[in-house]
């Protein structure tokens, strides 16, 4: 399956340039002034056509927007425009480079039982996601699209896993 | 000689479009009319506000609505039928205890009918009817005839409530200009636009239902970042404490009596310390305090959601700059209380009167839509929507909290050689396989030229509008054959359901995962062995029977761990089986050359 909508350039739609780190504040700017200009609210007394295209345009916006603001579809869409596709979620887990890092710190979570435990694993995970990250954006700048994959593999896993740290952290505080 | 008149073209002037706001609630639903942002919510002819959403039957079948059928409850052979809003979209196991009122459920071809003094009527009729009565209301009010509204429902509904609703007031003649969250309604109300920039939450606890939803609010944008709730908790539960408390101590009671009382001790604990009942040989009195250490664990759920919506959207109790009150039962003390310490002294919002402040977020959104400016609403969709994909897994293709309206498109393929339709089932949930979500449609993109698996382009897309409807395309690209179709509201998905599916769904994250894993590998299995059979059946003759005999025993081997759901030791086999399959062909590969050369 491949997804359909990787064909527009998110950054483009918000005239970024692109780039992992990005103004984030131009990017909020440009979504909501487009989204008061264009939204269905906007065209309820208008003709049909242009409620469809209002529709087509909000929906284009709020894509490229969601896209933009997650730190992992960010890394896939920049890789995707280069023409670098990787597998989805449940392939990357999988991948034996990421596999066995995995493994080790799923147990030490499995085994972690007192509140400080699940913080300090989550510290450390926040603390590699900030290195994947900027690591991620030096291989894209040099155009090492290899490694460039191969961090944005290691955000997936980790962002994986820190969603399952703050479940067993909303456990343990109930 | 005839005079004609001629008028001026700028003289026809274009009708001034009057548009409502409603909110359509589970005990009383309010109508409000804003112009130039002053709204007004109006009365009905009783002079209530709040229009009761009862509809009774009396044993002559005449049917009243609002303040008239709460006025015949007493009468005592009329049937009436309370909180209809809780049946929207639920078939007849769901009906809980609210509906304790109507003997009679029917259900018919999946649509639940009530039968009331012999006249049977189907919640979206009954619905229908109770919208005719508010729409009489605002048309009275305002001297002329209104049918544009825009309608309240709650954040969790998904499209089937949504469709029930939108249809049942097309039904008698409105034109639904669109729906909104109510909670969204509600931050709408506080105008909150004159303020630069912010995150604020809306805490909504009704008579019903309770939700929570978060909003990042700049320059007259409103932004839904994030919604939950429980479509089954609200004040309603804490009439029914009160109600258990007085049954312990006043002998004989009828529990529909208590409750009654329960909702009255309620209100009075507001203002009063204690409160006292006198019942024909006793009393009954119950102080703030003891109603407070009763109601705990309610008002601790209500928080508990609130901090799992927060972390849903990423953000702490210091990143909010206001709190929003909705709902009548947001009045008890302690409510405000416990947010003020759990918000550490933010702002709380509540000075609109919190049971009409959705309507009057409805009226405002109706002006903005009929001017085509004002405050702008982006909400999101509550649930994911998906389809069943191969080894009955379920595919998100609208995740949560998504904003609308979106639209996604993926591409699918055939998996069989010559296949000419493709079976779409259309699912709504966040659990990993298809069948613990609920199923919202089927369809069937028929007319696909036979073609080899994997050649024809099947895009899907999902697109949800500005009010929430899900319509579901599918087109095959190569012959551009075109399918579409639309959530049809017979029976979908129950509040509660939401938030089963929720619960459920953290609950089954790992379990799904590595059912959605085992799954794959059993596809994975399934693949190789009928790959690896038709080999070696195929080339039966040019390999030995030893070697024949090795595979077979691999791939039973196989077939066993599939069973045995041990997906590690399914994939070694499988690898094992791959490997020797390939050692095997390249052997074969060696002897042809052997034979070719000698």
């Amino acid at each position: 399956m491949i997804d359909n909508q990787i064909k527009i350039d998110c950054f483009s739609v918000f005239g970024l340039k692109r780039s992992y780190f990005f103004d984030a504040e131009a990017l909020n700017t440009s979504y909501i002034n487009q989204q008061s200009e264009s939204h269905p609210d906007r065209f309820y007394n208008a003709d049909d056509k242009s409620k469809a295209e209002s529709l087509k345009k909000t929906a284009e916006l709020n894509h490229a927007y969601s896209v933009l603001k997650s730190d992992e579809m960010r890394a896939r869409h920049l890789l995707e425009l280069e023409g670098i596709y990787i597998s989805g979620e449940a392939e990357i887990l999988q991948a034996p480079e990421i596999l066995e890092e995995a493994f080790e710190l799923r147990e030490k979570l499995a085994s972690a039982d007192s509140v400080e435990e699940i913080r300090a694993l989550k510290n450390n995970s926040v603390e590699d996601m900030k290195i994947y990250a900027e690591g991620f954006n030096r291989n894209y700048q040099n155009k090492e699209f290899e490694e460039a994959s191969f961090m944005y593999k290691k955000m997936v896993y980790k962002k994986k896993l820190i969603k399952e740290i703050n479940l067993k952290y909303r456990e343990l505080e109930e | 000689m005839q005079l004609l008149q001629i008028q001026e073209p700028n003289a026809i002037k274009e009708k001034r479009r009057i548009a409502v706001g409603i909110d359509f609630g589970t005990t009383n639903s309010l109508v409000a009319y804003s112009s130039n942002k002053e709204p007004r919510v109006f009365s009905d002819s009783h002079n209530n506000k709040k229009i009761p959403s009862i509809l009774s039957v009396s044993i002559n079948q005449e049917i009243s609505i609002g303040s008239e059928a709460e006025n015949s409850l007493n009468e005592d052979k009329s049937v009436f039928v309370r909180s209809i809003k809780r049946l929207i979209g639920k078939n007849k196991k769901d009906i809980g205890r609210s509906f304790s009122s109507v003997e009679n459920i029917i259900e018919r071809n999946g649509k639940i009918l009530l039968s009331l003094n012999g006249l049977d009527l189907s919640v979206e009729e009954i619905s229908a009817r109770i919208l005719q009565k508010i729409k009489e209301t605002a048309s009275h009010n305002l001297g002329e005839d209104v049918s544009d509204i825009v309608v309240t429902v709650p954040a969790y509904f998904d499209e089937v409530q949504r469709r029930v609703v939108k249809t049942a007031a097309e039904s008698v003649g409105m034109n639904v200009m669109r729906m909104i969250n109510e909670p969204t309604a509600a931050a709408l109300a506080y105008q909150l636009d004159k303020i630069d920039k912010g995150t604020y939450l809306v805490y909504d606890l009704g008579g019903g239902t309770f939700d929570v939803s978060i909003l990042d609010i700049q320059k007259g944008v409103f932004k839904v970042v994030a919604t939950g709730g429980d479509s089954d908790l609200g004040g309603d539960d804490f009439d029914y404490l009160i109600a258990q408390e007085i049954e312990k101590e006043v002998e004989d009671i009828k529990f529909s009596a208590a409750l009654a009382h329960g909702r009255k001790i309620k209100e009075h604990l507001t203002e009063e310390k204690s409160h006292k009942v006198l019942f024909d040989n006793t009393s009954f009195n119950i102080t703030r305090r003891h109603f407070e250490d009763i109601s705990k664990d309610l008002l601790d759920r209500t928080i508990k959601i609130t901090r799992n919506t927060l972390s849903d959207a990423d953000l702490d109790y210091d990143n909010i700059s206001g709190v929003i009150l909705v709902g009548g039962s947001t009045r008890m003390p302690f409510v405000k209380e416990a947010l003020i310490s759990l918000f550490k002294g933010v702002k709380i919002y509540n000075s609109i009167n919190p049971d009409e402040v959705v309507a009057i977020g409805a009226s405002l959104q109706a002006e903005n839509l009929t001017q085509g400016s004002g405050d702008l609403l982006l909400d999101v969709t509550p649930l994911s929507l998906g389809l069943e994909i191969m080894g009955g897994l379920n595919e998100k293709i609208i995740h949560r909290n998504s904003t609308i309206p979106c639209s996604v498109s993926k591409e699918f393929t055939t998996y069989e050689n010559g296949q000419t339709g493709l079976k779409l089932h259309i699912t709504q949930g966040e659990r990993e396989m298809a069948r613990d979500c609920r199923s919202l449609a089927n369809f069937e993109l028929k007319g696909i030229p036979p073609m080899e698996a994997g050649n024809p382009r099947i895009i899907v897309n999902f697109t949800i509008d500005a009010d929430g409807l899900l319509t579901v395309s599918a087109e095959e690209k190569v012959t551009g054959v075109k399918q579409s179709v639309e959530v049809i509201p017979t029976y979908g998905l129950s509040g509660e359901d939401v938030e089963n599916s929720l619960k459920q769904s953290m609950e089954n994250m790992q379990r799904d995962h590595e059912a959605r894993l085992l799954t794959e590998s059993k596809m994975n299995a399934e693949k190789t062995t009928s790959r690896v059979s038709a080999y070696i059946e195929k080339d039966k003759g040019l390999i030995t029977e030893a070697e024949y005999n090795s595979i077979c025993v691999k791939i039973a081997l196989v077939k066993e761990e599939a069973i045995s759901n041990n997906r590690l030791k399914l994939d070694n086999a499988r690898k094992e089986l791959e490997e020797s399959i390939e050692a095997l062909s390249a052997l074969r590969l060696q002897r042809r050359v052997g034979e070719l050369e000698g």
